[in-house]
């Protein structure tokens, strides 16, 4: 693995703390099991400053400090595991968009590049809920009686919520990207992207 | 506002649960849930709820506090519960009323699992109740070790971690502050239509967001400025010590798993 700089790790670690602290910020509920939050977004803005590598650490890292902190649903092993150490690091997937997000910033192609960030916002939450429902699968497998079927309760639940945070997250990406899109664009990013374009 | 931000949940206190190593302490926990899988009967739950009940004891944590933080998972013990009472239909019909009918292993199944549930519960929210964030931190890291064969970033990982968590009562008080900045001029946060609500969160996150890209630069010059140079050969300021506690308390669990492989049916 290449060392990753210093800055792009403080970053990724800010990030995460970011993430934590908007998750405990009024959101918007639906019901008891579904809550609507736009904690994600530090961790796409993330992802498209600086890609793959790093969105995945800080998604990780925001995993670990649930844990830390004491935030977090035990209910099975397995669950535990798959919610809080795989979960949160997938969001990363979104950094996979990362290149032609900065190239099309950096050509002043903004329609084109709001296309990506729905893109990339989507894989990213699909890549993290899809454990989030495979987790649910596995409680309901192991604690719910013989007849009920784990797999539509948690597609229910789960698909709600994933649908609902990425349109939330997209908005406020969106928004926040129209209205100040250096948050997106890296410093000096010209120079790295021009020798490969 | 700031009082619903309070964040962790360490309970400073003393006890042996507190005085043990967070490595100790963590394989603790690990060891425990794999344990508990491994009650069958009565007997067997009926230790393991008393193992668990002398250890919140022994760490002095207000049993009040333990349960008030466990509120919404209590309802899920509960809906556990009166899941497998209705649905689950074994042995003889104890209960018969119109269409409702509660079947002896219904009630064993439904008594056992919450309580197992419960449990797990209960001993998990003891490691973070007893241990602050940054000592997990710590005990991750070294038991994290291991993955640094196949080239797994864990010192990266650790620094990241703390520097997160120092992070976070800076990151908290800055939200609260341009949060109320807003409020004063008429913005609401938790309340009207959603799209007023999505509206607010822009003016907080630009500002939130731009600052600490500034301070990540800053730190990051600051560092390198000290000769950081990664995590080979570093020495640290928290050093993590094992003791006389941390094998005691992991022989009590060696004694209750051998009594819980005896006992089982």
């Amino acid at each position: 693995m290449k060392k990753l700089g210093l800055l792009a790790m403080i970053e990724a670690a800010f990030f995460a703390a970011f993430a934590l602290i908007l998750d405990l910020l009024p959101a918007i509920q639906l019901g008891p099991w579904i809550s609507i939050s736009f904690a994600m977004v530090p961790i796409f803005i993330l992802a498209f400053r600086w890609g793959f590598k790093v969105s995945i650490l800080s998604g990780f890292i925001w995993g670990l400090l649930q844990v830390a902190v004491g935030d977090v649903y035990f209910l099975t092993p397995i669950q535990f595991a798959i919610e809080y150490f795989i979960a949160f690091a997938f969001i990363g997937f979104a950094g996979l968009f990362y290149k032609p997000i900065q190239y099309l910033l950096q050509n002043g192609e903004k329609r084109k590049v709001l296309q990506w960030v729905i893109l990339a916002i989507f894989v990213g939450s699909v890549a993290r809920y899809f454990w989030h429902f495979l987790a649910g699968v596995i409680f309901w497998g192991e604690y719910a009686p013989e007849g009920m079927s784990p797999v539509i309760y948690s597609l229910i639940v789960n698909g709600g919520t994933m649908l609902g945070a990425t349109i939330l997250c997209s908005v406020v990406i969106l928004l926040l990207l129209s209205n100040a899109p250096r948050l997106v664009q890296r410093k000096g990013i010209g120079a790295i992207l021009g020798k490969k374009a | 506002m700031m009082e619903k931000m309070i964040f962790g949940r360490y309970i400073p206190a003393v006890s042996p649960m507190h005085r043990m190593d967070p490595r100790s302490k963590i394989i603790l926990v690990f060891l425990f849930v794999c344990v508990v899988f491994i009650a069958n009967n009565a007997i067997t739950y009926g230790l393991l709820a008393i193992y668990t009940f002398l250890m919140v004891l022994s760490s002095k944590v207000p049993i009040r506090f333990i349960l008030g933080g466990l509120r919404i998972v209590l309802w899920l013990v509960l809906f556990t519960l009166v899941l497998h009472l209705f649905f689950t239909k074994e042995g003889e019909v104890l209960f018969h009323w119109g269409a409702i009918s509660i079947y002896e292993g219904g009630l064993k199944q439904g008594i056992f699992i919450s309580v197992r549930f419960f449990l797990l519960i209960l001993m998990t929210s003891l490691l973070t109740l007893t241990t602050t964030p940054i000592e997990i931190t710590d005990g991750i890291e070294v038991l994290l070790n291991p993955l640094k064969k196949i080239k797994f970033p864990v010192h990266e990982l650790a620094l990241m971690m703390s520097i997160s968590l120092r992070f976070i009562p800076t990151l908290m008080e800055e939200t609260d502050k341009i949060m109320k900045a807003q409020t004063a001029r008429g913005v609401e946060f938790s309340g009207g239509p959603i799209k007023d609500r999505v509206k607010a969160i822009i003016p907080l996150l630009i500002p939130l967001f731009i600052g600490s890209f500034k301070r990540a630069e800053e730190l990051a010059t600051a560092m390198e400025a000290r000769g950081y140079r990664g995590g080979e050969g570093r020495t640290k300021y928290r050093q993590l010590r094992w003791s006389l506690v941390d094998t005691v308390m992991l022989l009590i669990l060696a004694v209750v798993t051998a009594a819980l492989v005896l006992f089982r049916s």
